[in-house]
């Protein structure tokens, strides 16, 4: 499952997910620009006075609001943006954050010496290499323990024979045993 | 007939605060940058329009959006196009860093396969993999103590010279040892 066929299809869907991830988060930037304009469009829009003088006070007055309306329209921009990129990142990089959260857990219980079970991750989870490498380590280790202990009771049906031969075949399986543990540096 | 919800669904939850938020608190910072150069350069540049326009004579608008309609439009063009280029050179930027990270792990486990458990992971950038390299080369040293006594156990043992009723119950205690590894 690792070939070169599986790493194009890991590529595809890394891409489709920032693809994915980068239109939403346009949507959310756009939508928190359109408010600001809005916002700034209805305060400006409103009509002047008829008048010479109405009008001229009242383009003479604007620059003094002008600042709280930008700030409000700037504030509406942030808070909407703000809000909305992070309900993304909460439910979009859950993807990601929740396979590392599972890794952990299961890190945790094999220090404390909990049986360790596969780890597989959810149908669009991201990064399935770390499972494939989790797996294959705590194999690796299953591996190991199981020749030799398969060393160790092969040494111990032989003690069926007389005592010389039963002591001779375990000291042998000893030093297979240690020989099998001396790769762990 | 009422849908039956499926029994696999994903659970979307807050799981990582350093993760999640810390790219939330990323994009957050982008909006209120831009927000905030936008709001400053909209304020100097249209109101100086807005009061060189008054002093004029003549007034041929119906609101002062007509007037300020032209920079405007160009302040909420840049606008847009910089926070959608900062915002896209951030998350790429988070996510290059998120697969470096979990590259440096996976590297580790293959290594750690293949019996090496003494290199550090060494994880670099984002904290979170900081923190599961730690987590994991601090499970690792365990393993390797325990396996280095293991064998030093099963070295001594094979050297011989152990009065057989040490030597058996020895024998069992490393059994025993041994079932415990990666239960």
């Amino acid at each position: 499952m690792n070939g070169p066929g599986s790493g194009k299809v890991a590529l595809q869907i890394i891409r489709g997910f920032r693809l994915r991830f980068l239109s939403r988060l346009a949507i959310n930037f756009t939508a928190g620009v359109a408010v600001l304009y809005l916002i700034l469009y209805l305060a400006l829009a409103r009509a002047l006075p008829e008048e010479y003088a109405g009008a001229y006070h009242a383009l003479r007055g604007l620059p003094g609001f002008l600042g709280s309306i930008i700030a409000t329209s700037v504030a509406a921009y942030i808070l909407l943006a703000c809000a909305s990129t992070a309900a993304l990142c909460v439910v979009w990089l859950h993807k990601v954050a929740g396979p590392l959260y599972r890794l952990e857990r299961v890190m945790d219980g094999f220090r404390s010496g909990e049986p360790t079970r596969p780890v597989f991750f959810r149908h669009g989870d991201r990064f399935g290499s770390l499972p494939e490498a989790f797996n294959a380590w705590i194999g690796s280790l299953r591996q190991d323990r199981q020749r030799c202990l398969a060393r160790m009771d092969e040494a111990e049906r032989l003690c069926l024979q007389d005592e010389a031969t039963c002591r001779a075949e375990m000291e042998k399986a000893l030093g297979q045993v240690a020989e099998i543990l001396a790769r762990y540096r | 007939m009422k849908a039956r919800p499926h029994p696999y669904r994903r659970n979307i939850r807050y799981v990582n605060p350093r993760y999640q938020g810390g790219a939330a608190l990323m994009f957050a910072a982008v909006i209120v940058a831009t927000g905030t150069a936008f709001g400053r350069m909209v304020y100097l540049e249209l109101g100086e329009r807005l009061r060189t326009f008054a002093l004029r004579g003549h007034y041929p608008v119906k609101t002062p959006y007509e007037v300020v309609r032209e920079p405007l439009a160009w302040h909420i063009a840049g606008l847009l196009a910089g926070v959608l280029l900062l915002g896209t050179a951030a998350f790429l930027l988070f996510m290059w860093a998120t697969r470096r990270g979990v590259r440096h792990v996976v590297e580790t486990l293959r290594r750690s396969a293949e019996g090496d458990l003494s290199t550090p992971t060494g994880s670099p950038g984002l904290k979170e993999f900081v923190r599961l390299g730690k987590e994991f080369d601090g499970a690792r040293a365990d393993l390797l103590e325990e396996l280095r006594e293991v064998r030093s156990e099963a070295a001594s043992l094979a050297s011989g010279g152990i009065p057989p009723d040490e030597f058996h119950a020895r024998w069992d205690g490393l059994k025993q040892r041994i079932r415990g590894i990666a239960p």
